[in-house]
């Protein structure tokens, strides 16, 4: 990997923040964008831009076969058989949304059971709190252990015990806190077991780990493009055909639709029913130079790349005594984040003295108020990693850890 | 301005040693509230007396900004008037603590001046997230 080649992709990173060099540590949140992915967006307004399905004219022809391919490459990505299987959204909160919208509302009844996690990212938890008020159904959640880690005993016991009720497992693929990896491949095998579904969140770990739904058994999947170096505003919501044929629209307008009478209306072909209204075509098409991007230097060299970052930020911050690292401590089981808290300093406290000297982390409760509880601390600080990070940045941030600190202990 | 500015020495020494941080048991006026963007929470008490707050206690777990700006304010509305109260906006919190209205910071420094306020006026309804 050419870290030089890398970095000088992304014009972000020649910016100054209060005069010093940016280092960008906030990757969880949402990653920059290269050259590619900014110069694509003017492209498609420049060259291409025209409403798509609706127009026999040059431009629209090329629109929609711009944005109609972008769902190919988006399927082949994730090992989907194909457009059909792959609808756009804004983000992976969308998706979790369409499905708990078209397939919950439809399939659900009065006490049905949606298994989820104690280290689920709000966008997995409220929308099944919603169906649970309107449709009576029950969450129960597999906790999380000492370790950071999803206990899978515990698991299986509450997939079998309620083997009638469960309807569907939805898991966090890589937590947003802790960083934990969650074996994908297992939990599938135990949700189909008992005849439920499996839904996979892969906000965090679709540009770090290879995604194959055939292979990981995997019945809906969720991911968000800026979060992978793409736009904002574009997010993927697979299913295998069966599953969409069975799901019904649930946003009706224009583009989903195929004929309206005074009666009734006959949805349009797979994907489209459900992607009412004009969509964001332009994100759309220029989300296919961030899955080129990320497979011209491979997901296996990316991994391996941020793998070595965190164990050199996790030794340098064991080192320094006053860190407290939440989430697995074997590199084995964690990617992307390391979430910890410094005594006597408030997270929050730490993010502003840390943006001085440019370096952009997370504080808060990364959307997971729930894991939070359980950790018992109301916020954490967080760093997280991407391609374009170097031990460079994690040398500038523990200094600025230092300084901060020490802010303190005036 | 940077942030470290911020961090006066006094800032420091009412987060470390925040002054009226306490329950108070049979309070005239309690609220709790949080700030869901960072998870800052602050509940004040007061005792009121012929319209005249005769004491403050707060309790909470937060940044430096917002546990030090319910120090400081707990002082300075210790004898004040509920009407007095009432009038108060953020910029008194900010002028306490000296933090410019543009900074980032603004939500936290006036969470606890927010509190007294809804105490006053709204009384004790906002559901506790993490006590």
């Amino acid at each position: 990997m050419d870290q030089t080649k890398i970095n000088s992709q992304f014009p972000i990173l020649k910016r100054k923040v209060n005069g010093k060099r940016l280092v960008y540590l906030d990757n969880a949140a949402t990653t920059q964008k290269p050259d590619r992915v900014i110069d694509a967006l003017k492209v498609f307004y420049s060259r291409h831009n025209s409403n798509i399905h609706r127009g026999l004219h040059t431009l629209s022809v090329e629109a929609s076969d711009l944005y109609e391919g972008a769902h190919d490459v988006a399927a082949e990505f994730i090992g989907a058989k194909g457009r059909e299987e792959v609808v756009f959204t804004r983000n992976t909160t969308e998706s979790i949304n369409l499905v708990a919208n078209a397939w919950g509302r439809k399939v659900l009844r009065k006490n049905d059971i949606v298994v989820i996690s104690e280290m689920e990212h709000h966008s997995n938890i409220i929308p099944w709190m919603i169906l649970g008020k309107s449709l009576g159904i029950r969450i129960e959640r597999i906790p999380v252990d000492n370790y950071g880690k999803l206990d899978l005993d515990e698991c299986y016991r509450i997939l079998t015990k309620n083997r009638r009720r469960v309807k569907l497992l939805s898991i966090v693929h890589v937590s947003n806190v802790l960083g934990t990896v969650n074996p994908v491949k297992q939990l599938s095998e135990m949700a189909h077991d008992i005849g439920a579904l499996f839904m996979l969140d892969a906000a965090q770990s679709a540009a770090r780990v290879k995604i194959n739904v055939e292979a990981m058994g995997v019945d809906f999947l969720a991911l968000s493009s800026h979060k992978m170096y793409g736009p904002t505003g574009i997010g993927v919501l697979y299913a295998g055909r069966d599953l969409m044929e069975e799901m019904d629209p649930w946003m009706g307008g224009g583009d989903m639709v195929r004929r309206v009478t005074n009666e009734e209306f006959e949805p349009a072909d797979l994907p489209w029913k459900f992607e009412a209204g004009t969509p964001n075509i332009a994100d759309g098409v220029v989300y296919t130079e961030a899955i080129r991007f990320i497979q011209e230097i491979g997901l296996d060299s990316i991994a391996e790349h941020e793998r070595q970052l965190i164990s050199y930020a996790m030794g340098k911050l064991q080192g320094l005594g006053w860190v407290k690292i939440y989430g697995p401590q074997d590199l084995a089981s964690r990617m992307g984040v390391i979430s910890f808290t410094v005594d006597g300093v408030h997270p929050h406290d730490l993010s502003s003295l840390l943006d001085d000297e440019a370096v952009a982390i997370r504080a808060g409760h990364h959307c997971a108020m729930p894991l939070h509880i359980k950790l018992g601390t109301p916020a954490t600080a967080r760093i997280s990693f991407a391609v374009y990070n170097t031990k460079e940045d994690i040398d500038a941030f523990v200094e600025a850890l230092k300084n901060a600190r020490s802010t303190f202990l005036k | 301005m940077s942030n470290r500015s911020l961090y006066k020495s006094k800032i420091i020494d009412h987060y470390k040693n925040p002054r009226n941080f306490k329950e108070i048991k049979h309070a005239d006026y309690k609220r709790h509230i949080n700030n869901s963007v960072c998870g800052d929470e602050v509940t004040v008490y007061l005792k009121v007396k012929n319209n005249v707050i005769q004491d403050v206690g707060f309790q909470g777990s937060g940044c430096a900004i917002s546990l030090a700006g319910a120090s400081m304010l707990s002082e300075q509305i210790i004898g004040m008037s509920i009407d007095k109260v009432k009038k108060l906006d953020g910029s008194f919190s900010l002028s306490l603590m000296g933090i410019e209205k543009n900074s980032p910071r603004v939500k936290c420094a006036t969470l606890s001046l927010e509190a007294v306020k809804r105490a006053i006026e709204d009384g004790d309804d906002e559901p506790c997230d993490f006590c």
